[in-house]
């Protein structure tokens, strides 16, 4: 069964998933003092990178995510350089929040609102699923997010 | 007859699973036609929510969906996901969360609180009594092994003196005795759910150990009942029932009014081959029964109309203050009995003399949102301090996880009564087809004015009795007038007395084709307001105890 395998395949570019993990940072941004890993502590853009790398079979969608998320990363940096003049990985977290928040109800300039609306759609559920989901997928890194709230499932073993 | 079978039974869940059972205990020879294959156990191993329900390894896939034509502007529609469907031997019972309530008087017969109806409505009471029904809702539960326990409040449905279920109620959780204070408080009395999972070993199936992974996906411990665990078993055991898998059924063959068998493919685009009976039994849920009697070109005008779902709606409150329910070791801990939920059913009958309107209510289903369900959909589905809707993200992420895994919580899943409409209905699709080439079911369905009322005043009931109890709403999302599918799905083949304005006679035949029985919710003429299995299986026993043999 191909979804009991490990794929180790990236299926983002090393500048890709440095974007997507600035995004998710944001969206997930944890919190420390509460004991609440970040997206990024527990590779949550890892997770989509892992995905993509997957065969299609793995699910249906993932064709189409392979296209989403190159044309979304590159219509966000495009856009970060046209309002701010730096790439999106040099955004403060202020200005992704701002981004993020035009972005789900479809608000930046120079991208269609049903673009925009589809990627934030698709952005925040696979980081849910990149931070809660289990570490085999390649996001919850070492099951934290799990300890985190609370969750008692133990991660499923890799060659299960 | 000269045939090999006495019956034919088309779908091996909730009704054809009953069917058998009771069929081959009369001695009959069942054939079982099951889409699907065989799924064990194992198979739902390892709990993996991103397999199993993000990426729905269960369900049929997109393009074996419905068109759902939109509500607003019948101009568009779109295909829709039909996640209530299990292709594989026990159907849906193999993916359900087990919810067996009974029906009661005030479903069968709606009159009796809702003298005054909306004009737009058809709403006429069932051809039979409750209190006909005992024997049969007792033998549902105990053939289905449903746990349980009678008599815990007067709202809860009235059972025969002396009578319980096989088996008492799941380990209760750990909020039940502060909601049962604080619903005691406004005069109500929430009661442990009556469900088909196990709560200790009985039928040679282990007691529930709380693996939080229930609605939607299989049960990997087999504690929880379906019909291949319970009902298909003995009647596998009988020597007199054969299942045959992957068997795709696309046509009641009839002739001259009577029902001479199936027509049936084994792959997609693939030969259409006949097996012959004199009697056919169909439940494979009430859009497909509908869409399987229009392919089939069964005579009756009333052929897919009066669809019904339930009318929905979900609130979430977190309680300031309190400690999360069961702190467990190192405080860190939710406690692992998510389906033991109460039940509410205080509101079934609304008598407010300042909504004289509202009558007929619904049932509530009481949950931790923490423990009900995996944490991707947990988190998904949950809204936050003013963004009730949910999509949280950000600061607002992490406030809503801090107070989940700090806090009780509570969340509420209401299951109400639904206004039949002749213009809610099943048809076959023009243009589209599923991968086996059979043309889609094209579904047109909104709600009425009453059902997003009842939903609101419900939900807007259940949240001011918490709120004095110190809660917070935390997610507020009753019915909304647009529904594009519902695992409920109900009345599609209205049973009646009369052939003018229903599909079935009281037993569950056809009108039209004699021998053609109908075994899912499809002949249900309202929707009643609680989760309807159990009444499926209830109406199954019946029928098939009486049918007459070949």
């Amino acid at each position: 069964m191909s979804w009991t395998q490990t794929s180790q395949a990236e299926g983002l570019t090393p500048e890709q998933l440095a974007q997507l993990a600035a995004l998710m940072d944001r969206l997930m941004p944890g919190d420390a003092r509460r004991g609440i890993p970040s997206a990024g502590d527990v590779g949550a853009a890892s997770f989509v990178s892992r995905l993509l790398g997957r065969t299609p079979d793995v699910y249906r969608e993932t064709p189409a995510w392979r296209a989403l998320y190159p044309a979304a990363l590159a219509g966000l940096d495009g856009y970060a350089w046209s309002q701010f003049g730096l790439p999106l990985t040099g955004l403060t977290p202020a200005e992704i929040d701002g981004l993020l928040s035009g972005l789900q109800v479809g608000g930046l300039p120079g991208i269609s609102t049903a673009d925009q609306k589809l990627w934030f759609k698709t952005l925040l559920r696979h980081c849910y699923q990149g931070c809660f989901g289990d570490p085999r997928w390649g996001g919850n890194r070492g099951a934290k997010m799990w300890r985190a709230i609370g969750y008692p499932l133990l991660p499923a073993t890799e060659d299960a | 007859m000269g045939e090999p079978y006495d019956a034919i039974i088309v779908g091996s869940g909730a009704g054809g699973g009953t069917a058998a059972r009771v069929l081959t205990k009369r001695g009959w020879n069942v054939l079982v036609l099951e889409k699907g294959g065989w799924r064990h156990p194992d198979e739902f191993l390892p709990y993996d929510e991103i397999h199993f329900s993000e990426h729905k390894a269960l369900i049929p896939p997109l393009e074996d969906g419905n068109v759902y034509v939109d509500p607003v502007d019948p101009t568009k529609s779109r295909k829709v996901e039909r996640w209530w469907i299990g292709n594989l031997v026990g159907g849906s019972t193999m993916l359900w969360e087990a919810n067996l309530p009974r029906y009661t008087e005030e479903d069968f017969t709606l009159s009796t609180v809702m003298p005054e109806k909306p004009a737009d409505v058809s709403m006429p009471d069932w051809p039979w009594r409750y209190s006909d029904w005992h024997p049969y809702f007792e033998m549902a539960e105990w053939e289905w092994a449903v746990s349980g326990r009678t008599n815990q409040s007067p709202a809860q449905e009235p059972t025969r003196a002396g009578y319980d279920y096989p088996m008492p109620p799941i380990r209760q959780h750990a909020s039940t005795p502060f909601l049962v204070e604080a619903f005691g408080k406004a005069g109500m009395k929430p009661y442990l759910s009556p469900r088909g999972i196990n709560s200790r070993t009985f039928d040679g199936r282990p007691g529930c150990p709380f693996c939080g992974f229930c609605q939607g996906y299989g049960c990997a411990v087999n504690d929880r009942s379906s019909s291949v665990n319970t009902v298909l078993a003995r009647a596998l055991r009988t020597g007199r029932c054969e299942v045959r898998t992957d068997h795709y059924v696309t046509r009641i063959v009839h002739e001259r009014g009577e029902v001479v068998g199936v027509e049936f493919m084994t792959e997609p685009n693939g030969v259409r081959q006949v097996i012959k009976a004199s009697r056919v039994f169909v439940s494979i849920q009430a859009i497909e029964s509908a869409r399987l009697f229009l392919l089939s070109e069964v005579p009756n005008l009333n052929v897919g109309k009066y669809l019904t779902y339930h009318t929905k709606g979900t609130a979430e409150l977190t309680f300031p203050g309190r400690t999360a329910w069961d702190e467990g070791p190192e405080g860190r801990f939710q406690p692992k009995t998510s389906l033991g939920s109460l039940q509410l059913r205080d509101l079934y009958v609304i008598r407010d003399p300042k909504r004289p309107e509202l009558t007929k209510g619904g049932k509530f289903s009481i949950y931790d949102p923490m423990t009900v369900a995996a944490p991707i959909k947990c988190i998904s589905r949950t809204g936050g301090a003013g963004k009730l809707t949910g999509d949280l993200w950000g600061a607002d992420l992490v406030n809503r996880l801090a107070e989940l895994r700090d806090q009780g919580g509570v969340q509420f899943s209401f299951t109400g009564e639904t206004m039949s409409m002749e213009s809610n209905r099943v048809e076959l699709d023009p243009q589209a087809v599923d991968p086996w080439g059979v043309p889609m079911a094209r579904v047109f369905y909104k709600h009425h004015a009453y059902d997003l009322e009842i939903s609101k005043y419900c939900l807007e009931r259940v949240v001011a009795i918490m709120v004095d109890a110190g809660g917070e709403l935390r997610k507020f999302d009753p019915q909304k007038v647009a529904n594009e599918g519902y695992g409920h799905n109900h009345g599609t083949l209205r049973a009646g007395t009369d052939p003018q304005t229903s599909v079935l006679d009281a037993n569950c035949q056809s009108h039209d084709v004699k021998g053609l029985y109908v075994l899912d919710c499809a002949f249900m003429p309202t929707a009643g307001a609680s989760n309807p299995t159990l009444t499926q299986i209830a109406n199954a026993i019946r029928v098939c105890q009486t049918v007459p043999g070949p």
